[in-house]
């Protein structure tokens, strides 16, 4: 339970062997390759990383085929699978000896996308054209007659009905070589004008008198408007099949899509090979490769190293003072499902203590205080517990589970004590089941919904137990330093200032005894402080006045303290509210008829939501507690992530 | 007499609920407009944004916690309803004040500070967590009104 200890290695091997134990090194898993720096001795980089970009290309070709059978999946994914995808198992020998040849498919897929595109513009088209044809449908002539020859026009026109008067007027009064069929439309009339070459500019001059536009064909049609708008139709009908084949055939590439995948992750993993060779420095005969693995595995590599071949050297040693060390935490069985919580605040650095253990007993503790109901609790506990048997999700997903199943677990034994279980609801069961409310009330030791303040008080307690805890840490880190004046002065010393003032107030309620035994530590610890902490300071004087001020920090522990009285809040919160729940239930049960059952309904609703925003306060505020109160007072962190240069695969598991 | 007190008692429970939904109202809202602005973009990052815009959405339900807890008191939850003089109408009524002022200025903070988290997400999705605390941070005060207004109302004597 701790920060995995780790040794920096360095190989130095043969360049002709450079391919050979980056390979071994990914196959391993154990090593983090970093590049070097301040060397002494001038290095390049042994290999350009030209493939790297044809990698990296055909990564991109496969994404493509991937993301476009997505698009044309017939059945998709249901939310768990989107959230949870399975992974594909296969075995590493055989995703060693990966030889898909995706390329048939990505030139399929590519001319199938083209396709698609044509006959969807076409598509579009022929809606358009119909939509015109359907306009004009009350035409009776073959539209090829609209044209021009040799000595005549024609246009097609539109006339609201008020216009139509006085076109016919205004044409008569220009002469007589014109024609003019007319048809009704819903505005008005069509009319198709035809007429002599020489009529057509004050023809046209009319027309824009009258701001009438000519309608312009979109294309030749044949056949009067409804046989055109016919045939289109019969046409559309085909680029419809013609679609719909594509599609099928389309479809027929989802059965390869398992070996896209595969073959995706075969690439990636050859890609992250290439980086990290072409990141390696050396000279003309020689490599080196550096990287961190941990202490225990550092023979593993050696021993793996032999079958590359002789021509290398392996140095391993502690990491130095000005180096920053990954960090990889390992941690018990209990402890490694609050990790999380670690790594979202940061990782600790490679000089201090991993806190997990500690932050995890607390937030547990905390969690259940701020859900703290028996029935939310084992919903809780059973959702952590058994979801991740039956969902395909990675360990840190399944850590993530378990931590709030844990917190299932604290709410269900605070829920026992404090009396809540879904609420009241328990105290208002049929007389039959009397047992069971004997049962609970035996069980509870407070009742903060009439009796809010022995409560209040025990989440004022813990917080001085987690406070003081926190102080004790940075006092074992600065001691583990040999910092031993910082570490007495500075946290030991408030420690005991601390802690004899809560044995004070301990002995002021109970036990009288405490108080003689404390007001002596209380004193005494206090002119320590005051003695020691204006040792920055030259001036005497300033010496002691800093030293004064400095026991003005106890309001700043208060205040951390009192932070703490959330816990009872939001505990009390969720008992209220399934309260709540219970008496409008009731409330909506009493009305006749299926009254019980919309009753039940507004009992159930209110409770799931009481558990969904209980759960999210509990996880965050336990959570802050943690950063915030607990982690400022030892808590530096800076550490980075333990990175092993591996096989990285998205949706292949190796077995 | 019974009807004045009981005035004050409800105008307080009223002031609870209300208020402090008023706050939590304009919070998520604030939030969920962000929220749909980053899911335009990415309708994936639904889960989280929804997560960050409910955060607001608690003072609601301090407030609600709260208006109910007098209304219990009173007893207007079947059984007989107390009697309550003007002085202890008004007494309620100051107590629910803490969580009904607080929760509606700090829904408000919460929701600006959740819209900022949101667009956080937007940029870097693998920092949920730490988005997710920093509204957790205003919520404090609200948590330490709800606190107030627990402890006053537990003190009132009917």
């Amino acid at each position: 339970m701790a920060i995995c200890k780790v040794k920096k290695i360095d190989i130095l091997a043969h360049r002709s062997l450079l391919g050979a134990i980056v390979s071994c090194l990914q196959d391993l898993g154990v090593v983090e390759v970093v590049t070097q720096e301040n060397s002494s001795v001038a290095l390049d980089v042994v290999r350009s990383g030209t493939s790297a970009e044809e990698l990296e290309r055909k990564i991109g070709e496969i994404r493509y085929c991937l993301e476009f059978l997505n698009r044309y999946r017939p059945e998709k994914p249901t939310f768990l699978e989107s959230f949870f995808p399975q992974p594909i198992e296969v075995k590493k020998e055989e995703f060693l000896r990966q030889n898909f040849n995706y390329i048939p498919i990505y030139r399929a897929c590519l001319s199938i996308e083209e396709q698609l595109n044509e006959i969807r513009a076409t598509i579009n088209r022929m809606n358009g054209n119909i939509e015109f044809l359907r306009r004009i449908q009350e035409v009776q002539l073959p539209l090829e007659c609209l044209g021009e020859t040799r000595f005549t026009f024609s246009v097609l026109l539109e006339v609201p009905r008020e216009k139509y008067e006085p076109l016919e007027g205004k044409l008569r009064g220009i002469g007589k070589e014109w024609v003019a069929q007319t048809f009704s439309s819903p505005r008005g009339f069509f009319v198709v004008l035809l007429g002599h070459k020489d009529l057509e500019a004050e023809v046209r001059a009319i027309l824009q008198e009258l701001s009438l536009m000519p309608l312009a064909l979109p294309q030749a049609f044949e056949g009067t408007p409804k046989e055109a708008r016919e045939k289109l139709e019969a046409r559309l009908q085909e680029a419809s099949e013609e679609r719909a084949n594509l599609l099928c055939k389309a479809l027929l590439y989802l059965r390869y899509e398992k070996d896209l995948k595969v073959v995706h992750d075969y690439y990636s993993t050859l890609l992250e090979r290439e980086r990290v060779e072409s990141a390696i420095l050396g000279t003309k005969e020689a490599c080196l490769i550096s990287g961190w693995a941990q202490e225990e595995l550092v023979p593993l590599v050696e021993d793996s190293l032999q079958e590359v071949g002789r021509e290398w050297m392996l140095y391993h040693r502690d990491p130095q003072e000005n180096e920053h060390p990954p960090i990889d935490l390992r941690n018990g069985y209990w402890a490694k499902n609050f990790e999380v919580l670690t790594r979202l605040y940061g990782l600790p650095n490679y000089a201090e203590i991993d806190p997990t253990p500690f932050l995890s007993l607390f937030f547990f503790l905390f969690f259940g205080m701020c859900l703290g109901d028996v029935i939310y609790g084992i919903v809780l506990a059973l959702l952590g517990f058994v979801a991740p048997m039956y969902l395909p999700v990675g360990e840190s997903t399944k850590r993530f589970f378990h931590m709030l199943g844990w917190g299932g677990v604290a709410s269900v034994v605070v829920g026992m004590a404090t009396g809540s279980w879904l609420g009241d609801v328990f105290d208002y069961l049929p007389a039959f089941l009397g047992v069971v409310t004997r049962f609970k009330r035996a069980l509870t030791v407070i009742d903060p919904v009439n009796n809010p303040l022995p409560m209040l008080i025990f989440s004022l307690g813990l917080g001085i137990g987690q406070v003081l805890v926190g102080i004790a840490l940075s006092f074992v880190k600065e001691w583990r330093r040999r910092h031993f004046a910082v570490a007495i002065m500075d946290h030991l010393s408030w420690f005991i200032f601390l802690s004899s003032i809560v044995l004070y107030l301990l002995g002021m309620v109970v036990f009288g005894f405490l108080r003689s035994i404390a007001i002596p530590l209380v004193v005494g610890s206090a002119l320590f402080l005051v003695a020691t902490q204006g040792r920055q300071k030259k001036n005497p004087i300033l010496k002691v006045l800093s030293g004064l001020l400095s026991l003005y920090g106890v309001v700043s522990y208060l205040g951390d303290v009192l932070s703490y009285s959330r816990l009872f809040a939001l505990g009390l919160s969720s008992s209220i509210i399934a309260i709540l729940a219970r008496t409008l239930g009731a409330l909506f049960g009493s009305s006749p008829y299926i009254g019980w059952l919309i009753g039940l309904a507004v009992a159930l609703l209110f409770n799931v939501f009481n558990l969904l925003m209980s759960g999210l306060g509990a996880f965050v505020h336990s959570a802050r507690l943690q950063y915030v109160e607990f982690f400022t007072k030892f808590y530096e962190n800076g550490g980075r992530e333990f990175k092993p240069f591996g096989y990285k695969t998205k949706y292949v598991k190796l077995l | 007499m019974l009807v004045d007190g009981l005035v004050f008692a409800l105008c307080g429970s009223a002031l609870a609920i209300g208020l402090a939904g008023i706050g939590s109202a304009v919070g998520v809202g604030i939030a969920g407009a962000t929220g749909a602005g980053v899911m335009t973009e990415d309708p994936g990052k639904f889960g989280q944004v929804l997560l960050l815009q409910a955060l607001p959405g608690t003072q609601g339900i301090y407030g609600l916690l709260a208006g109910f807890w007098v209304l219990i008191k009173l007893g207007l939850f079947g059984g007989t309803p107390a009697t309550v003089t003007v002085a202890q109408g008004m007494q309620i009524m100051f107590a629910c004040l803490p969580i009904a002022i607080v929760g509606l200025l700090s829904g408000i903070a919460q929701g600006k500070t959740s819209a900022a988290s949101i667009g956080m997400i937007a940029r870097r999705p693998e920092e949920t967590g730490k988005a997710i605390i920093l509204p957790a941070m205003v919520e404090t005060y609200a948590v330490l009104a709800l606190l107030a207004t627990i402890l006053l109302l537990n003190s009132i004597k009917l």
